[in-house]
């Protein structure tokens, strides 16, 4: 029932590791620009604008809540300190299963340049990719405990409670190749390969998670999961868990991931359909199994009016054996979420264009997919804006803004969607969008 | 379960790393159960520990039945019937003698089967030859030859000559006097086939005893020995009682005698818890305890004679009901108590006479006060990590009693640093009951005792916890059984805040 105190010192390693901006790892949106700007996550098979390009940072990241906008979950106490009211959170989920996840795309440094008849990028990333399936019992639990839930959820008193949560944590850095061929003048192909090293991951694989509180002296829970991470977790058991942010060295859990890319230009319509992140990456870990059926009332004695001190020992034995935890070394595999990108644009004029994209992308935890429509305004050549709409599996309509601007050689982009009217992050449950520069060359 | 709150923790920290800067999970509110004990008090466990005296029984319709039992009291033939004592030899003045047997123990014998004893005869004589001396006691018999010593007495030239036979076991030898009377009888001859009186002739025997008597029997009171029952059932009570609806005393009198005998009670009174004595009084005892035996026919059997006092033919209910504390009996035995004349009665080697006294207090009636008190060791140090909470205790009573308790806590120098409640609160609901007051439904009860943060370092310093509890019937006095079956159920655990 306690914390281990090393978890709050993890949990602080957590925030700082992952203390990033609003961007979206797989930002379909920017393929508005394909034209004039090289983003990490454009499409392989489009010639670059310029022959010499080096891109700098560009970051990509996507969140994504499926039960509520952040403004539901946190509280302010006054004093500086935000909570997250995780009992609010309880009352407002429906009975089903929901998503959360967060995935990023950071692309450090890349040197590219263009050929008569191909083009190449030589680049380094990180890449980051979580996602989290939990349903209103797990937080229910949480939140009150198994007592405080007997008491609010009327379901708890009569069944079992199914909570079977599934997680899905990993990042990683990649460095590779991209290049592309110009068939003719207007069709060309790409392909790319990334060697991957992996820095930590955390997977679990939940079979069986199923707790019965309706009795609040009884426990009775049917177990049957497996986590498996590597350099990320120091000791998982049932009643602790230490996280130690402990960044491998480079190798230590190797990958490969390939792109492939297809594009259609002429003078005004431009198409084009990618793979990307196709590939897996081998980890060296730790699995941390349990399967168990636990039937616990306590120590069961005959007569109770000769409880001891023996007795109460006993009971923290016990426990102990209760929250036994299988621990070992393993290798495993885990596959990269890969995307399947489609995109067009159509030049009406000098100053108007429109395009869309759609995003396929596998999870494990769940596929996403999402749909985009947008147009763009040049009003001069060194300076775009555009606006877009989009839609998505969860049925969310989004409308979004984006632009670029070159002074110089140097380029900036920017997108963000859904664009607030105020700007307050914390009132939406999805954010995506990129920000980037890069410096283009040579015609 | 933690695997998921770290999974959760995990994904919210990422979630929500990118906007707010000091974020905390609000799990104030969130209350964990944790199990600790889960056990059962058989109700035959509590009424065995606060009555350690008696036996637990279950009676046929499942009641539970406290039984305390009196030490036997018992006469054998050896206690009652006494060896009649030798050594003074009967003369024999002629050459029949006619001797009348003694009464003894009240004792006339028609018919008797000796033993453990010897007999011999001494003779004298002056005649200056040798003779052959025969001696012989028709009623006395040894596998249907009644008993003779045929002597020869050899002259040595000294008068007067005299000498003494050997010796010659009693040992089943069967002696059937006629009129209360056996005939000792003499032959003294000389070779020339003379017969004569010797000078001195002279029966001896160490002792006669019996394996078997058979004959009239008068009065005798055998005397047994004064005792008594302690009954410890209202012993723990301060205050309060328990009223037993029927209890009963059963006295129990085997005997293989074969006469008839009557009890004569001396004393059979109950004492009180203060001291005061209260006579037992029964229509029984105006009639007078007169106790089965075995017929002449019957040698060798057992007959048993049982009195039951109960509340229809005593005022055992009444005195009982006063606290007894002990039962006294002071109980004789009166033989052939009519005195009936020319009877047959018989005593057996193994004859004996027993008398059984039990108390039985089936439980049934109404409670008040029984109290309950245990005191447990534990370690309550845990409760450090506590941030607020309470002590949950929840009971499933099949007992028809209900019962208040309280809750002491003592530190490691033994000493009361806090009770669980200010007073003694209501811990166990008492089952629902029949019309007959038999326990059909359980009852269920849920008591927090609260573990106040303020009082958390003073309660995790508990080494000891007492409890105690007092019992009580609470339908209105309406009688109520207690069965084998009845359990009460006890499930105990910590709920609580935990500090994060």
């Amino acid at each position: 029932m306690r914390r281990n105190p090393e978890f709050n010192i993890s949990l602080s390693i957590l925030f700082a590791v992952f203390t990033c901006t609003f961007m979206n790892a797989q930002d379909i949106s920017l393929s508005l620009i394909n034209e004039h700007q090289t983003f990490a996550s454009r499409n392989i098979a489009i010639p670059y604008p310029n022959r010499n390009n080096i891109t700098l940072p560009d970051v990509s990241a996507r969140v994504f809540n499926e039960s509520g906008s952040l403004d539901h979950w946190l509280g302010n106490t006054g004093s500086g300190t935000n909570t997250i009211g995780l009992q609010d959170i309880w009352k407002s989920l429906d009975r089903k299963d929901y998503v959360s996840g967060i995935d990023w795309n950071a692309q450090t440094i890349g040197f590219g340049k263009r050929y008569d008849r191909f083009q190449w990028m030589i680049s380094h990333r990180i890449h980051g990719d979580l996602g989290f399936l939990y349903n209103k019992d797990l937080v229910g639990l949480i939140a009150f405990g198994n007592y405080g839930l007997l008491q609010v959820e009327p379901l708890a008193k009569t069944q079992a409670l199914d909570l079977r949560p599934a997680s899905d944590i990993f990042v990683y850095q990649s460095i590779g190749v991209d290049g592309a061929y110009f068939l003719n003048e207007h069709h060309s192909i790409g392909g790319g390969i990334h060697y991957l090293s992996g820095w930590y991951d955390f997977k679990s694989d939940v079979k069986k998670f199923d707790i019965d509180i309706r009795d609040p002296l009884t426990i009775n829970a049917n177990e049957d999961w497996t986590v498996r991470t590597a350099n990320l977790v120091d000791h998982l058991a049932v009643d602790s868990l230490k996280i130690n942010v402990d960044q491998a060295a480079w190798g230590t859990h190797p990958g490969v991931s390939f792109n492939l890319g297809y594009s259609f230009h002429d003078e005004n319509l431009q198409l084009g359909a990618q793979i990307r992140d196709l590939g897996m990456i081998t980890w060296n870990g730790t699995a941390y199994s349990r399967k168990a059926i636990t039937d616990y009332s306590g120590v069961r004695i005959n007569d109770i009016l000769n409880i001891d001190k023996s007795i109460f020992d006993h009971i923290s034995d016990t426990l102990k054996s209760l929250a036994t935890v299988h621990q070992s070394g393993e290798t495993y595999t885990t596959r990269l979420n890969s995307a399947f990108i489609l995109d067009g644009q159509y030049k009406i004029n000098p100053h108007w264009s429109l395009g869309g994209s759609f995003l396929y992308k596998s999870g494990s935890i769940k596929d996403y997919w999402q749909g985009m429509l947008g147009v763009v305004f040049s009003p001069v050549n060194y300076f775009q804006l555009g606006i877009h709409t989009s839609y998505n599996q969860y049925r969310n309509v989004d409308l979004g803004l984006m632009g670029s601007l070159r002074i110089s050689i140097v380029h900036f982009y920017l997108n963000l969607s859904p664009f607030p009217s105020v700007w307050n992050p914390s009132g939406y449950n999805r954010l995506s969008g990129t920000f980037g520069m890069s410096i283009q060359w040579g015609k | 379960m933690k695997l998921t709150q770290g999974i959760l923790y995990i994904t919210i920290a990422v979630l929500f790393a990118c906007n707010v800067d000091n974020i905390k999970l609000d799990q104030q509110d969130a209350e964990w159960a944790l199990p600790l004990v889960q056990g059962e008090i058989k109700v035959s466990d509590l009424i065995g520990k606060a009555s350690s005296r008696a036996s637990i029984q279950v009676l046929p319709d499942g009641i539970l039945n406290l039984k305390y039992t009196g030490d036997v009291l018992q006469k054998t033939k050896k206690d009652i019937f006494f060896p009649i004592p030798g050594g003074i030899p009967i003369p024999m003045f002629d050459t029949v003698n006619l001797v009348t047997l003694p009464i003894v123990n009240n004792v006339i014998i028609k018919k008797a089967i000796l033993s453990n004893g010897n007999y011999y005869v001494q003779y004298s004589h002056n005649r200056p030859e040798s003779i052959t001396l025969r001696m012989w006691v028709p009623e006395m018999s040894l596998n249907n030859q009644y008993i003779n010593i045929n002597l020869n007495v050899p002259y040595n030239g000294t008068l007067p000559v005299f000498g003494s036979s050997d010796k010659f076991s009693f040992e089943n030898i069967l002696m059937i006097p006629v009129n209360n009377r056996i005939g000792l009888h003499y032959q003294a001859t000389t070779a020339n086939q003379e017969s004569f009186k010797m000078s001195g002739m002279f029966f001896v025997y160490d002792q006669i005893d019996f394996k078997y008597i058979e004959g009239f029997i008068g009065q005798n009171v055998y005397d047994l020995q004064k005792d008594s029952i302690e009954i410890d059932l209202y012993d723990g009570f301060v205050k309060g009682s328990i009223y037993v609806d029927d209890p009963t005393v059963t006295v129990t009198v085997n005997s293989s005698f074969g006469f008839p005998t009557k009890a004569l009670v001396n004393q059979f009174d109950l004492e009180t818890k203060d001291g005061s004595l209260i006579t037992f009084k029964s229509k029984l005892l105006d009639d007078g305890m007169y106790f089965n035996y075995p017929r002449l026919s019957e040698s060798g059997q057992t007959k048993s004679t049982t009195f039951v006092f109960n509340k229809n033919n005593s005022n055992i209910r009444d005195i009982f009901n006063a606290q007894a504390r002990r039962v006294i009996y002071d109980i004789d035995a009166l033989s052939n108590p009519l005195l009936t004349p020319d009877s047959t009665s018989f005593i057996s080697e193994n004859s004996k006479f027993a008398i059984y006294l039990t108390v039985d207090l089936p439980l049934k009636g109404t409670v008040s006060q029984y109290p309950a008190t245990k005191t447990f060791e534990t370690d309550a140090s845990k409760l450090k990590d506590l941030k607020e909470g309470f002590m949950l205790i929840e009971s499933l009573n099949h007992i028809a009693l209900a019962a208040n308790a309280q809750l002491y806590f003592y530190d490691a120098s033994n000493q009361i640093i806090d009770s669980a409640f200010s007073s003694a609160q209501p811990l166990f609901k008492a089952a629902l009951t029949n019309a007959q007051g038999i326990s059909i439904t359980p009852s269920s009860n849920t008591l927090m005792i609260p573990i106040p943060a303020t009082k958390i370092a003073t309660w995790s310093t508990i080494k000891k916890i007492k409890l105690d509890a007092v019992f009580n019937t609470n339908n209105n006095n309406r009688l109520v059984q207690i069965a084998e079956k009845d359990v009460l159920t006890l499930k105990l655990g910590f709920v609580g805040k935990f500090k994060l």
